[in-house]
Order: structure tokens, then C-alpha cells, then sequence
């Protein structure tokens, strides 16, 4: 107690309201329950300062005594501010600890100094002797140099909080710093993403272009042979027709010499119809002419047939097929441009359907027999095989051409790489083959060949993949 | 009566053709041909039968397994180079019309499907062509011989020649001998 009314009635409600966030505490209340409570002991520690500090003064407490006095007020409301600003994880044990140890040191120690102090005064004693008396004070030298020391030890505790205080900040503003390059990073590595992402996604689209304009290259190259193949029938069936008109006309002319014969024309005029027409010959020729031009048509009708069979462009994308039968309707297409070169000959063993984009595979079948073909300078042969091995079908397609060499052997899968004339070939058969079996289909292709010794390719495929599903 | 050979590995095409020729008119301004035909399916057969009849125009298709019209025609150009040569083709390859027109100097290409009537007249127009041309020389020479530009003999050799080529060519042996065609002996 030091004895004035007011200093101590606000000392009591200060410890009161430290018990009261002590208690809080420990109760786990919530965060801004216990922060309100500490803002209010501040405000409170604050304006019971001031009454100390207006105390001091109005009783004429010596200045030195005055100024140190605030200095510790002032330090206190330092130190408080930053340990709330700073929170730890036990930051706010050691708050709590810290204003009760402080309160209790102040509150016993130079609170007390300035009660006496001001007791003095009012006793008459000037204030520089009260001053130095409450200095030399030697009634309990025990409790004096403890609370000197403690002071002292206030002090350096402070100071090393201050330092601590001016690191944090240091170290806040590396770290603001740091999120902030790190935010940079990000943002780059983001935007980075994104292009790779536009980058590959136009790769892939130029991959399935260039399997398209691929596929319409080799459409392409068997037009000019279809175009032969269907340009033959449509030839003679229309020249046929043509003749027939002409025979029709006769027999008509015919028909009429008949009529006015009836009617009571002379014969001589029937006989020379009949001679003109040269009706013998007519009933020869009349029906072959007929028969050759509906065979003409029929072939007509099964190139395009052939052709549709090829493309698929009635069912696309995977399903279970037939491949014997894609390999037969690959053969039908391209034999215009085999038949000239060499002799087919089909050794197709018995093998199950398989899950594949038969589309793809004809196109593939395509690639192979045409390689065939342009491989054989003059005439040869050209075999086609298949059966089943390893849970999966083979086809191979060997002919009997000039070959190739190793050098030649191990880039014919890289894009472009050709042998042929400019004109001939794009480079990307083989490269698009290995494609389809391997990456779309999880299928094997190995080719077999050597300098003026043929060249015989293997395909292999899975009976059911789920590699690469993707149709195109 | 002019004689023509077809050839053409698709026997349809060659009976169509044969109809055609035989009722249609081959007609050119007001001269018309009467026209004896033969086809073949063969280019070796085609050729085997030009080297003992003469014709006076040679029709063939571009596509074939043996040999193309291209090198056909080349080989019958050597025997009867003076019969018109046409090609009647469904395969419209350009290098293909470039070499023909080129290497053997065909008179006409005609496409497949031909029109009955372009064909008619394009066999009409060579013939008349062809015609034209013997007579011209068969004149010129006549006026040459007027001239004393060449001697009587030489007009028969040149007959000969024509007739039946490399008949005026002796081929000389090393030692003097003469060598007979390869051809001739072969065939025994």
C-alpha cells in the first residue's frame, strides 16, 4: 500500500483485471475474449500512469525522481505493445508473466519510493532532500539492492527484447520479401505452364493433321490407280451403249419394213432392212454386248464398294474386327496398283477379331503393300501372311524387291525419311505406321531386310489394348 | 482398206471398240475409211504380229502388265514407223502423256471413257493424216528423181527399207561373214 487512495484503489483493480485474464486463460477461452480483456488492462495501465505521473508533479516530487519514473511507465507500454504485436506460441504465458512480475515489482518497489517520497514533502522536507534520502534509505537494505537489481535486470531484459524486437521486424520484412519473389516465381512458373500446355496441345493437333493429310497423300497415290480401274468399265460400257443405240435404230428400221410389208409394201424393202441391220450378227452380239456392259457396271459398283470397305466411313473409332477381312478389302483397293507389278499371294491363317481402329489398320495394310510394290523394280511376288502368337494376331507383308540396306533399315521410322522420288512418297508412311501400331494400338512392328533380299514387315497386335484409344 | 491394230490388256474394251468400229462411219471431211481391225491382248503378241503385217495404225492402252503402251509403241515405231500411233488411256498421269508425246511422237491421246465420236475421228483424222504424208514423200521423190537428186536405186532401197526395215543393212562379221538378225535366229 503506498498509502494514497487513488494509486492504490487503481493498483487493486489492476491486479484484479490480471487475475481475471489469468483465469481466462486457463479456461481456454477464445483468442479475442482474452485480447479485448489485455487492451483493456493496457488502456487502464495507461491512464493510472497518468495519475502517478500528475500525482508526482502537483506534490513536487524532485524532477530526476519524476523523469525516471515515466521512463519505467513509458518502457512498460513499449514492451507490453510489442510482446502483443510479436505473439509467440507461448506468447501469451509470457505476457502474462511478464505483467505480473512487472506490476508486483512496480507496485512494491518504486510505487512505494514515491509514496514515501511524497509523504516526506508534505511533512515539510524539500523534495531534492526526500529525493536523495529515498537514495541512501538503509531500513531494509535487502529489499532495496533486490529491487535495484531488479530494476537493472528489467532493464537488460528490455534492451535485449528491443534488439529482438528490431530482428523480428528485419526478419518480417525478409520474409514479406521472400513471399513476394516466391509469388513472383509462382506466377512466372504458372503462365510458363500454360504455354507448355498450348504448346502440346498444338503438337497434338498437328500430329493428328499430319496422320490425316498422310492418309489423304496415300488416298492420293491409289486415285490415279482407281481412277484407271474405273475409267476401263465405264469406257466400254458406254461405248457399248452407244453401239447399242445404233443396233436399235436397225432393228427399229426393221420393225417398220415388217409393218409396211403387212401393209402391202413389197418384200425386196423388209429383205434390204434386214441386210442393213445384219440381224445375224446382231442376235450373236446383241447379248454379250449386254452381259460385258452389266459386268462393266457390276465392277464399278465393287471398286466403289472396295473403297467404301477401305475408308470405313460408315464406322469409325475402335471396335472388334475382322482383320483378314480389312487386309481383303485393302488388297481389293490397291491391287490396281499391285497388279502391274506383282503377283499377291494371300497365306491368311485363322485368327480371332480384334479391338482396333480398323480404319487405322487399313491404313497401315495400305502403307506396307504400296512400299511392296514400288520396292519391285520389275515383276515379283508379294506375300501376305497372318496368324496368332503371343495373345495377339500377326500380319506380314514380304516382297521379293531390291531391299534395303541397315542404313536405310534403321531410319525408315523417322518422319520424312524416304527413298523414293520427290513426288512418290511424303516420308511418312512407315513413321505413321509405327504410330498406329505402337503407340495407338500397344502393337509391335519390326521390319526385316537386307540389300537386294526383299523386305518382309511384321505387325503384331494385342488381342484387346487400352493404349491410345483416341479415334481419328 | 486401212488396217488398224488395238491393243488393250482388258478383252471388254477391245470387244466394245470392235462393235464401235464396225457400224459406226470413220469419217474425216467427206473421205471415209473402211476399216479392217485386229486386237490383241498382248503386248508381245501385238508385237509379233506387226513384224509380219503391215498396219497402218497402232491404238493402245497405257496400262498393262507386260509392257506399257509407252515402250509398245516405241518397239512398233521401230518396225512400222510410218503406221500412226494413238494412245486411248483411263490413267491421266501427266509424265506418262509428256513421255508419249516425246519419245514416240504419238499422233493422239485420248482418254478413258473416250466419246465414241472424238475416238471415230481422231482414228479418221490420223489415217487422213498419215495418207497425206506418204504422198508428199512419195511426190517429193518423184521430183528428186526428176532432178537427178537421187538415183533410182536408192528410191528402191528406200521402198525396201520401209517394207521390211534393216533389210538394206548388211551386218559384217569380223572375218567377213555376214551375221543374220538375232531375232531370225533365235526364233530358228
Amino acid at each position: 500500500m503506498t498509502g494514497e487512495t487513488i494509486v492504490d484503489g487503481e493498483h487493486q483493480q489492476l491486479v484484479r483485471i490480471i487475475n481475471l485474464v489469468i483465469e481466462r486463460q486457463s479456461q481456454n477461452s477464445s483468442k479475442e475474449d482474452t485480447q479485448s480483456l489485455l487492451d483493456k488492462l493496457v488502456k487502464y495501465a495507461a491512464m493510472h500512469f497518468a495519475h502517478e505521473e500528475t500525482l508526482m508533479v502537483s506534490s513536487g516530487c524532485d524532477p530526476r525522481f519524476v523523469e525516471a519514473h515515466k521512463a519505467i511507465h513509458r518502457r512498460f507500454a513499449q514492451q507490453v505493445g510489442r510482446m502483443c504485436e510479436f505473439p509467440s506460441d507461448k506468447g501469451m504465458e509470457h505476457l502474462l508473466r511478464f505483467l505480473t512480475s512487472w506490476l508486483a515489482q512496480h507496485i512494491l518497489g518504486i510505487d512505494q519510493s514515491m509514496a514515501r517520497q511524497i509523504r516526506k514533502i508534505r511533512r515539510g522536507v524539500t523534495a531534492e532532500s526526500a529525493y536523495l534520502e529515498e537514495k541512501e534509505i538503509q531500513t531494509d537494505p535487502a529489499t532495496s539492492s533486490l529491487i535495484d537489481a531488479m530494476n537493472a535486470l528489467y532493464g537488460v531484459i528490455a534492451a535485449r527484447n528491443d534488439s529482438l524486437f528490431e530482428l523480428n521486424r528485419g526478419l518480417d520484412a525478409q520474409v514479406s520479401q521472400r513471399t513476394r519473389e516466391l509469388a513472383d516465381a509462382n506466377a512466372r512458373l504458372t503462365s510458363d505452364q500454360a504455354k507448355l500446355v498450348e504448346v502440346l496441345n498444338k503438337y497434338e493437333d498437328t500430329q493428328q493433321k499430319l496422320l490425316q493429310s498422310e492418309k489423304l497423300a496415300a488416298i492420293g497415290q491409289l486415285a490415279a490407280g482407281v481412277a484407271h480401274e474405273i475409267n476401263n468399265p465405264i469406257g466400254f460400257v458406254n461405248s457399248n451403249l452407244g453401239t447399242l443405240k445404233t443396233y436399235i435404230s436397225h432393228l427399229l428400221d426393221v420393225v417398220s419394213a415388217y409393218e409396211a410389208v403387212g401393209k402391202g409394201a413389197d418384200v425386196t424393202v423388209l429383205a434390204a432392212a434386214i441386210k442393213k441391220a445384219d440381224l445375224d450378227f446382231l442376235r450373236e452380239d446383241l447379248p454379250s454386248l449386254l452381259t460385258e456392259s452389266q459386268a462393266g457396271l457390276s465392277r464399278v459398283t465393287k471398286i466403289v464398294q472396295d473403297l467404301k470397305d477401305f475408308s470405313h466411313v460408315d464406322q469409325t473409332g475402335r471396335q472388334l474386327a475382322n482383320l483378314n477381312a480389312a487386309m481383303e478389302s485393302t488388297l481389293n483397293v490397291v491391287s490396281n496398283e499391285l497388279k502391274y507389278k506383282a503377283e499377291v499371294v494371300r497365306e491368311l491363317g485363322d485368327i480371332p477379331e480384334v479391338d482396333c481402329d480398323p480404319a487405322q489398320i487399313n491404313q497401315v495394310f495400305m502403307n506396307l503393300l504400296v512400299n511392296a510394290a514400288h520396292a519391285i523394280e520389275h515383276r515379283g511376288t508379294i506375300f501376305v501372311r497372318s496368324g496368332i502368337a503371343d495373345d495377339g494376331v500377326w500380319f506380314e507383308v514380304e516382297d521379293t524387291g531390291k531391299g534395303m540396306s541397315d542404313a536405310v533399315m534403321s531410319r525408315i521410322f523417322e518422319p520424312f525419311f524416304t527413298t523414293k522420288a520427290v513426288g512418290q512418297g511424303t516420308g511418312l508412311g512407315l513413321s505413321i505406321s509405327y504410330d498406329i501400331i505402337v503407340k495407338r494400338h500397344g502393337g509391335k512392328l519390326d521390319v526385316f531386310s537386307g540389300e537386294g533380299k526383299g523386305a518382309r514387315f511384321r505387325i503384331w497386335l494385342p488381342k484387346s489394348s487400352n493404349v491410345g484409344a483416341e479415334g481419328v | 482398206m486401212s488396217r488398224i491394230l488395238i491393243l488393250d490388256d482388258e478383252d471388254s474394251i477391245l470387244k466394245s471398240l470392235k462393235r464401235l468400229l464396225r457400224v459406226a462411219p470413220c469419217t474425216v471431211g467427206n473421205k471415209t475409211f473402211a476399216l479392217e481391225v485386229e486386237t490383241f491382248g498382248s503386248p508381245l503378241e501385238a508385237i509379233e504380229r506387226a513384224r509380219h503385217e503391215p498396219f497402218d495404225l497402232f491404238l493402245s492402252d497405257f496400262r498393262m502388265p507386260e509392257m506399257d503402251g509407252i515402250e509398245f509403241l516405241k518397239v512398233v515405231k521401230e518396225i512400222q514407223p510410218d503406221a500412226a500411233r494413238l494412245i486411248l488411256s483411263g490413267y491421266a498421269d501427266l509424265n506418262a502423256l509428256v513421255r508419249a508425246v516425246n519419245e514416240i511422237g504419238i499422233d493422239r491421246f485420248i482418254g478413258k471413257p473416250w466419246n465414241d465420236y472424238e475416238l471415230l475421228s481422231a482414228i479418221a483424222q490420223s489415217l487422213a493424216h498419215r495418207e497425206l504424208m506418204l504422198e508428199n514423200r512419195q511426190l517429193a521423190n518423184l521430183v528428186r528423181l526428176d532432178m537427178g537428186d537421187i538415183t533410182p536405186e536408192t528410191l528402191e532401197a528406200q521402198r525396201l527399207e520401209a517394207l521390211e526395215p534393216g533389210i538394206t543393212q548388211v551386218n559384217w562379221g569380223p572375218d567377213g561373214s555376214v551375221l543374220l538378225d538375232a531375232d531370225l535366229t533365235n526364233r530358228g
